[in-house]
């Protein structure tokens, strides 16, 4: 099957969970709002009364970001203390929400009697407990993969140092930092990839053996590598046209009329909306393209060997041969 | 020029802008031969140094600088100083300045004479000064003429000077005399956090290296010839200078350009020495030399000499950047810099200003190093501000970050532990020098310009600058000329600005305004009168607008005060900062909006422009704009993480 319909299948995927679309929404923007209050309180207590702020609503002062650097230095350290924490949660609470999404889609395509979606909330919870265990563990079993990236970004820099007669050539050096980002950026991206599709695999398989899965979607990943690399790449391009859209409303935002900054406020939500279910879409057609495509005998049930077109059902226990306790 | 002499044309010519002095008698004429040995990063050099006793007495012994021995090893003044002790440096990394001999031109030898002094810290493993001891005495207005040869092995680019692969910047390299002042000699080591302090005079300097090497010295090129042994020579000369550097790189491309202005009249050769990376850089250096030429001729002077070489160093050799010499500056380029961050066109036009403040005008910057750095940011930044096609030091999408405000953010966002006026190795850290006497300093003649207005400080700028060029002037010296110019007493501003570390902040403490409430109690008849409560429902027509301005800081600065009222009504009100806090009250039928202090500007160096103003109500756009900005953004970023 192609890329194209794995995308449009992963779009039909997430356009039926709207609930949970709207569930992680909701998680997003209660965070979004902590951050809210605390940037308007550090701006008022900084410039509330002060004409400065009003100069700064209209355009940007490099003056203002030395007042607020140099006068609520704690302030500023304190919301930025916030904001990691809080991205640090993200992080945890995506090993947990990750497996309800998954869960529900594999539900949802694999229907069985009385599950209904109205019980999308409870499915969605029963999936993200279930796997919680089995994702952090994938996270630590995941590590040397993340430490390899790291080696190679280290060996590929000392290249471009040397490459660059130790950056004095500006130019070579200058484009060469440019190439080690795009590396590390690939690396990043590739690594969340292979993430993707082990966890996409233990629920799938409802698998326990998670290095064993690991290893299986890594030779998997190599395999299809392009293609999941395809595929990806169009989801990429759809999240950078959210993204656009978001930052173009963005300035629109604020230093307007309450009126316009109430429009701007909720279309920027339902831009994230859109993201949000950008990223269903793209856990959905990973999860297609892996069933239809991941053909190892080592790591699928024979079930998902079927080169059928519509998925049959699938037991709720996998019978992979490695299915079994934890390591 | 001699300072009394200065003062006494003064009185005559008191405000006249196009005036000028004959230079003074020069004290030094340098004739150096030199050679330089790439292999070794060597330079051998004969020096022929005729010293003129301008002072009012009899000397003996005469010091000289032997600036290149702060690399000899890590027990120096300058590396001691520097924190770095030298760590990582190879045995070709370190330098030295050798004297090999020195006798006086009628044949007395002088090396068994010569040792090394110490006079500012007394570091016995410092030898950046020696001094020799002359068999008679160099009576007022007698001469002394000194042959001298010397090896200096150049560091590896380090503070200014050195090489690095094939480029070499010759700099601080010969056995430099110091400076006798009526009060003695004049002559510092040469530390971490100074620069320099030299006489006037003439120098005429033959430079021999390999045929494939570029060459770009002070002064002009007077010959240049092919030797037998397949070396070169190059002979420049220049007078009415101080020092004398030099660069060789045989990967420089040479460009000349001519530089013409009517009013005031110059012209002169501008020579960039460009390394082949940066060719791209050299359109930006032409339009920066050109317009600060231009700036610096019109504000302050004419440029007197004729040539001016910028030198661009080497790709790895950034320390040797940023420099100036007369008539001759180090710039820095990267190859990859975009035209919106404006670093090298800051570098160029800082470095040329300096061939006015230090070149022209030769203060001592081992203990005033503001007359140099100060004077030179505050005209950079007025340079940049005046930039054809924007001056802004980054300028990306709205985000414009000016030099003004560089500066400021440096002022701020420090400790107040020195004063501007200080011997350069006196700060308490390297941060603290500069700081104060590039941006502390520049912004506080910013400051004195928006106080003054910008035609009595152009009058000041030109009397200082025309009185002492050629000469060394001081602080008391640049005093005396705004005060005569401005014909004010301008003691406390340079008290508090200059000589104490303390800090310049006034806020609007707190604004109101409440409706004054109708007469109750017992009036003049002797009635009991009273408002009725009804009469609190309609609209009242009186209010009592009252602000509170406090001064936070030490420094006392006479205030401006701009109160606006609904309806756009203005007062500007005055006081003479002195106190602690003021009481404004204005009784009137429509309500205060806002005040603010400074509403012209003047206190560039006011350390919270936050309080300066205070609104009546809160604007609670900005919160709302950050807020959501920044609310949008994590959420996308979450969205993207979330799962
Ligand atoms: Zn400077």
């Amino acid at each position: 099957m192609s890329i194209s319909r794995y995308y449009l299948l992963g779009w039909g995927d997430a356009v039926r969970q709207p609930k949970m679309a709207f569930l992680l929404w909701v998680l997003n923007a209660l965070s979004g709002l902590v951050v809210y209050f605390g940037a308007c309180g550090l701006m008022r207590r900084a410039f509330g009364h002060s004409l400065l702020g009003s100069e700064l609503s209209e355009r940007f002062a490099f003056r203002g970001v030395m007042e607020l650097l140099q006068r609520h230095g704690r302030d500023v350290a304190a919301l930025a203390g916030t904001v990691l924490i809080l991205t640090a949660a993200t992080y945890l609470l995506s090993l947990f929400l990750s497996g309800g999404v998954l869960h529900v889609l594999k539900t949802a395509r694999n229907p069985k009697s009385g599950e209904k979606e109205s019980r999308v909330a409870a499915l969605f919870f029963e999936g993200a407990g279930r796997y919680f265990g089995r994702f952090l563990r994938l996270e630590i079993v995941a590590l040397p993969m993340w430490i390899v990236f790291g080696i190679l970004l280290f060996v590929f820099s000392g290249i471009a140092g040397n490459a660059s007669d130790g950056w004095e050539k500006e130019r070579l050096g200058f484009a060469l930092v440019l190439a080690l980002v795009g590396a590390a950026v690939l690396f990043v991206f590739l690594g969340m990839m292979i993430v993707d599709y082990a966890r996409i695999q233990l629920v799938a398989t409802d698998g326990r053996r998670v290095f064993k899965v690991f290893l299986g979607t890594l030779k998997f990943a190599a395999r299809r590598f392009f293609k999941l690399l395809g595929l990806a790449v169009f989801f990429l391009i759809t999240m950078g046209i959210v993204l656009a859209l978001g930052e173009a409303v963005a300035r629109l935002l604020g230093g307007k009329g309450a009126v316009v900054t109430a429009l701007g406020f909720g279309v920027q939500q339902v831009l994230v909306l859109a993201l949000l279910g950008a990223r269903i879409a793209f856990l959905g057609a990973q999860a297609r393209l892996s069933e239809r495509e991941r053909v190892s005998a080592l790591d699928l049930p024979p079930a998902a060997q079927d080169a059928g077109g519509e998925q049959k059902e699938r037991p709720d226990k996998a019978q992979s041969p490695f299915d079994g306790d934890a390591q | 020029m001699n300072r009394f002499l200065g003062k006494t044309f003064t009185l005559f010519l008191l405000g006249a802008v196009a005036f000028r002095f004959a230079p003074a008698q020069p004290v030094v004429a340098y004739d150096i031969k030199a050679r330089l040995d790439p292999a070794s990063k060597t330079v051998a050099g004969e020096e022929r140094l005729v010293w003129f006793n301008a002072s009012s007495s009899a000397v003996t012994t005469v010091p000289f600088h032997l600036y290149l021995n702060a690399f000899r090893n890590n027990r120096s003044t300058f590396m001691k100083e520097s924190g770095r002790a030298g760590e990582g440096r190879q045995a070709e990394d370190w330098g030295h300045c050798r004297v090999k001999g020195i006798r006086l031109e009628s044949g007395e030898d002088l090396l068994p004479s010569m040792r090394f002094l110490q006079p500012d810290d007394g570091n016995p493993d410092d030898r950046t000064v020696m001094e020799v001891a002359l068999p008679k005495p160099v009576e007022p207005g007698g001469s002394a003429v000194f042959l001298i040869t010397f090896e200096s092995k150049l560091p590896r680019v380090v503070a200014r000077s050195g090489w690095h692969r094939n480029f070499f910047m010759v700099a601080q390299w010969f056995p430099k005399v110091g400076v006798l002042l009526d009060g003695g000699w004049n002559c510092h080591q040469y530390h971490a956090r100074s620069e320099f302090f030299a006489d006037f005079g003439s120098y005429r300097v033959e430079i021999t290296t390999p045929s494939d090497f570029v060459v770009g010295a002070t002064g002009r090129r007077i010959d240049r010839r092919e030797n037998k042994d397949g070396s070169v020579t190059v002979v420049h000369e220049q007078d009415r200078i101080h020092d004398f550097a030099w660069a060789a790189c045989p990967d420089f491309l040479e460009y000349r350009k001519r530089f013409r202005l009517e009013e005031p009249r110059v012209e002169t050769d501008m020579i960039f020495l460009i390394h082949k990376d940066h060719q791209k850089l050299m359109p930006r250096h032409l339009k920066a030399l050109t317009h600060a030429l231009e700036f610096y001729s019109r504000s302050f002077g004419p440029y007197p000499y004729p040539t001016i070489t910028l030198v661009d160093p080497a790709p790895g050799a950034q320390a040797a950047g940023g420099m100036e010499y007369p008539t001759l500056f180090t710039t820095m380029s990267l190859a990859w810099l975009p035209s919106w961050i404006r670093l090298p066109e800051m570098v160029t036009i800082h470095e040329f200003g300096h061939n006015y403040w230090y070149g022209m005008i030769g203060s001592n910057e081992f203990e005033e190093a503001w007359l140099d750095e100060g004077i030179n940011t505050y005209s950079e930044i007025k340079a940049l501000a005046a930039y054809p096609g924007g001056g802004d030091l980054i300028s990306l999408c709205g985000l414009d970050i000016s030099d003004l405000e560089q500066h400021q953010l440096s002022v701020f966002l420090s400790g107040k532990f020195d004063p501007v006026v200080r011997n350069s190795w006196e700060f308490v850290s390297g941060g603290s020098y500069s700081l104060n006497v590039y941006a502390k300093a520049g912004l506080a003649l910013l400051m004195l310009e928006r106080m003054l207005g910008p035609d009595v400080m152009d009058r000041i700028m030109k009397a200082f600058f025309g009185r002492w060029r050629f000469g060394h002037p001081t602080t008391t010296d640049f005093v005396a000329a705004a005060e005569e110019e401005s014909g004010r007493d301008l003691g406390w501003f340079f008290d508090q600005f200059f000589y104490s570390p303390d800090a310049l902040d006034y806020a609007v403490g707190s604004l109101s305004s409440e409706p004054v409430p109708d007469f109750a109690g017992i009036d003049d008849e002797g009635e009991i009168a009273g408002a009725s409560p009804a009469s609190r429902t309609t609209k009242p027509d009186v209010y009592r607008n009252e602000a509170v301005i406090v001064r936070l800081g030490e420094h006392v600065f006479p205030q401006e005060i701009e109160a606006v009222f609904e309806g756009g009504r203005t007062i500007l009100e005055r006081w003479d900062g002195r106190e602690r806090w003021k009481r404004f009250v204005w009784t009137s039928p429509d309500r205060v909006r806002s005040v603010r202090l400074d509403p012209r500007g003047v206190m560039v160096l006011d350390a919270n422009t936050a309080n300066n103003s205070r609104t009546r109500e809160r604007d609670e756009r900005l919160p709302r704009k950050i807020g959501l900005r920044l609310m949008g953004a994590l959420q996308r970023i979450w969205a993207l993480m979330a799962f």
